[in-house]
């Protein structure tokens, strides 16, 4: 499975990643649509995170062992045995807040403007490539596949 | 080689976790499950809403024992005598390995006069729900002892029904095992404009008009709630030979004294990595991550629990709550913020450079990097200062105790 992966010593912090997801997840797909007449209502599904000169957006990890599908007491998080992808069903979920508790990355957002729900990164289910990735002008945010990349280094 | 036979006492989160772990690996090995539930796969924590729609009311699908390839047997499992189960119908169910996961019994403390009374109640399964609801029509005012978590869904649960609720609390705040005074004094402050709540009391008696109160008043009701809390179900094993504590004794295999014999979820001792002692744990995550752990080893993957921390998350008529680890207790520098006002309350306790216990009140957003710290043990000395400030985050975790999920090294 393809899973995004950050570079922060490339992200600028242009926040053009957060517009893009916003965007891909609103109704039209159309930014000045999007912005005009969804805006206040669309929550976007990474995070961009700052710390001195240090920055970089982070959206969910897609875990193996997902701490979110453990706690989730509905069954809207769930991990898709065959692609290796965490979904989360919003009409199963009741808005408990068990895998905001979870989640180490923080990646799990509250979507508290409609019916209580969480929400995350999905990848981009409708489009071809996670459109954060698409909109990064640097290569901070980088999509590749899982088993391609050399996991016995890193912790 | 003989034929592997699974039963499974419970089916619960516990089990269907087990039985998603065995059938990811194992297609055809024999699984039974023995319930006294009616309904199977509902979900525990959501038996106190009252708006369900149908897709929400399954934890899985309606068909899930069905294609898992599950013999269920509707029957209560009563004890286990060499490889066998004795139900109660009479029959028996032989097996060559067995997972308990038969959960928690609500405590009912038997010196409250009338608590065996037909309008008393408690809330841990789908039927006392139903119970309730059938019960509840037509009345108007209910009493509900205890101000936990089962006490505050209770509590919201006859909200929706259209009761007027009043909760009796034995301690001077709710939560009182994981919350401190000062959050405590805010959640009964949220409580109060929802319900009425009661402090330092406790109920004597219950008739069908009204409870006593140690203090000797008289609150008008027409049915109880009892809500204190829930212990380990040690029916089974304390019958059968199996070694119990405080709940089923396991090693961190989810194995019990019996090497043919596995339990897990809220019916065992766990380990608590923060307390650094067995004790149960009760809560759905955990019940979870054991009952896949005791699913490998029993199809003979050996896979160990490595131990866990309770946590809560729960919301008390709109305003959220997270409690993390050790909250309640002083064993460390706690690190504090308040916005009384904004009904926002944030603590941490850092103990040797390690968060052991967090209290978040009102803002719970991104509160799993704080179950991360404390569950990876990581020496906070550096940030400590920035824990609640506005931008703190993944980024304040050093590169070296980052996830593997983050940060493969070839990037
Ligand atoms: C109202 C309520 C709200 C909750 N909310 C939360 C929450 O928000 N977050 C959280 O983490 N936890 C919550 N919990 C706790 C959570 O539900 C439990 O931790 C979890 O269900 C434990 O799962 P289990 O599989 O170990 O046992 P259980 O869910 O207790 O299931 C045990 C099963 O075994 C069956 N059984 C018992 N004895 C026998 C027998 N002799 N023969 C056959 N079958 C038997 C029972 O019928 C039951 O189906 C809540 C609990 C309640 C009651």
């Amino acid at each position: 499975m393809k899973k995004i992966y950050f570079k922060e010593e490339y992200c600028m912090a242009c926040r053009l990643c957060e517009i893009a997801c916003l965007v891909a997840h609103s109704k039209s797909k159309k930014i000045i649509k999007a912005y005009k007449e969804e805006f206040p209502n669309l929550t976007p599904r990474l995070i961009i995170e700052q710390k001195g000169p240090l920055s970089f957006a982070i959206q969910c990890r897609h875990c193996e062992d997902a701490p979110c599908v453990a706690a989730c007491v509905t069954g809207a998080m769930k991990r898709d045995m065959k692609t290796g992808e965490v979904t989360h069903n919003a009409e199963k979920c009741v808005g408990c807040w068990m895998c905001i508790m979870s989640c180490p990355f923080g990646v799990i957002l509250m979507d508290t403007k409609g019916k209580k729900v969480a929400t995350k990164c999905d990848l981009c289910e409708d489009a071809n490539t996670p459109q954060c990735v698409e909109a990064c002008p640097n290569e901070a945010l980088i999509c590749k596949e899982e088993k391609n990349i050399d996991k016995g280094k890193s912790k | 080689m003989k034929k592997e036979n699974i039963v499974i006492i419970g089916s619960s989160v516990a089990a269907i976790s087990a039985i998603d772990t065995i059938r990811n690996k194992d297609k055809n090995i024999s699984i039974t499950v023995v319930t006294k539930e009616k309904n199977v796969s509902y979900s525990k924590p959501l038996i106190s809403y009252v708006n369900l729609t149908d897709e929400q009311s399954y934890y899985r699908d309606k068909n899930y024992f069905k294609k898992n390839k599950i013999n269920l047997v509707f029957d209560e499992a009563l004890s286990i005598k060499n490889n066998s189960v004795t139900l109660k119908s009479g029959k028996n169910l032989k097996f060559s390995k067995l997972l308990i996961v038969v959960g928690g019994k609500p405590i009912v403390p038997n010196n409250i006069k009338g608590i065996d009374g037909k309008n008393v109640f408690t809330l841990t399964n789908f039927e006392d729900a139903q119970k309730i609801k059938v019960f509840s029509k037509n009345k108007k005012k209910a009493v509900i002892i205890g101000c936990g978590m089962i006490g505050i869904k209770a509590a919201e649960f006859l909200k929706e029904l259209g009761i007027k609720v009043t909760i009796v609390e034995l301690m001077n705040r709710p939560f009182a095992s994981v919350l401190d005074e000062k959050s405590g004094k805010m959640i009964a402050d949220e409580i109060k404009k929802n319900a009425e709540l009661i402090l330092n009391k406790s109920v004597v008696e219950i008739n069908d008009k009204y409870c006593t109160l140690s203090t000797g008043e008289k609150i008008s009701c027409d049915f109880v709630i009892c809500a204190i809390g829930v212990v380990p179900n040690l029916d089974i094993a304390k019958k059968s030979e199996i070694k119990t504590n405080r709940g089923i004794v396991v090693n961190s295999s989810m194995m019990t004294s019996n090497k043919n014999i596995y339990a897990a979820g809220d019916c065992v001792e766990s380990f608590d990595i923060l307390k650094k002692e067995n004790r149960p744990l009760p809560i759905w995550p955990i019940a979870y991550k054991q009952g896949s752990v005791a699913g490998n080893n029993l199809i003979g993957i050996k896979t160990q629990y490595e131990g866990g921390f309770v946590m809560n998350s729960v919301d008390v008529f709109g305003l959220p709550i997270i409690t993390l680890g050790l909250s309640n207790e002083n064993i460390g520098e706690e690190i504090v913020i308040i916005d009384e006002k904004a009904r926002k309350y944030k603590k941490a306790i850092v103990n040797d450079n390690k968060i052991v216990g967090v209290i978040l009140v009102g803002d719970i957003s991104r509160a799993g990097i704080f179950t991360g710290l404390i569950k990876d043990g990581i020496d906070v000395s550096n940030f400590k200062k920035d824990l609640f400030n506005e931008k703190f985050g993944y980024i304040y975790v050093p590169k070296e105790s980052r996830s593997k999920e983050t940060a493969p090294s070839e990037i």
